[in-house]
């Protein structure tokens, strides 16, 4: 799943494993994010917006959301 | 302790544990082919101590278990791939020689090598497994 995970991290200064510390996850998982190897749960998902402070939809693109 | 720090507790306490009962494992097999060719041990503790060393593949199967339960999402469903890919080419491999020993007799590998196979297939899996997707 595409997301900007890596952008807004390193918009923040963090490391993979600053921002796995945020989020409780190792930090081979936030780098399977990062490189579209894994897509996460949607509590994993609903947990990175919480760190960001954003929507779901703002940091990972919804490959199922229909053209208006 | 943080989660990345949990993490890497958790994969260095199945590390660990793997190593110790695989070592156990081939220790007890090496003992017992001594103890049969030396005719050493008698009934009935000759039963006890031929089953012994299935004892610690229970104990990395539950190691297996345990590291699962520790793990993030990520790594959970990485390695459940890695062990279901495994666990298919060992069953396989199974299928494989079991006919080739039905109608042919002519090669009969022993039974307590599936469990160290599936470690060889999960080797042999896993730089081709580096996703959850």
């Amino acid at each position: 799943m595409k997301n900007r995970l890596k952008v807004l991290r390193a918009e923040r200064d963090w490391t993979q494993a600053d921002l796995a510390e945020r989020l409780g996850v190792s930090r081979q998982a936030v780098n399977a994010l990062e490189t579209d190897r894994h897509a996460p749960s949607l509590d994993l998902a609903y947990r990175i917006a919480g760190v960001f402070g954003m929507a779901v939809e703002a940091i990972f693109e919804n490959p199922h959301r229909r053209a208006e | 302790m943080t989660a990345h720090t949990e993490a890497t507790v958790a994969g260095k306490r199945y590390s660990v544990s793997v190593i110790v009962w695989m070592t156990v494992y081939a220790g007890l097999i090496v003992a017992m082919s001594w103890a049969q060719e030396n005719d050493v041990i008698s009934a009935p503790w000759i039963y006890v101590a031929a089953v012994s060393p299935a004892l610690p593949i229970g104990a990395v199967i539950l190691a297996m278990m345990r590291f699962l339960a520790d793990s993030d999402e990520f790594v959970r469903l990485l390695i459940m791939k890695r062990y279901l890919a495994a666990m298919g080419l060992t069953l396989f491999a199974c299928a494989f020689f079991g006919f080739l020993d039905q109608y042919t007799a002519v090669f009969r590998p022993p039974l307590w090598i599936v469990f160290p196979g599936f470690w060889f297939c999960f080797g042999l899996v896993s730089p081709f497994i580096r996703s959850s997707t």
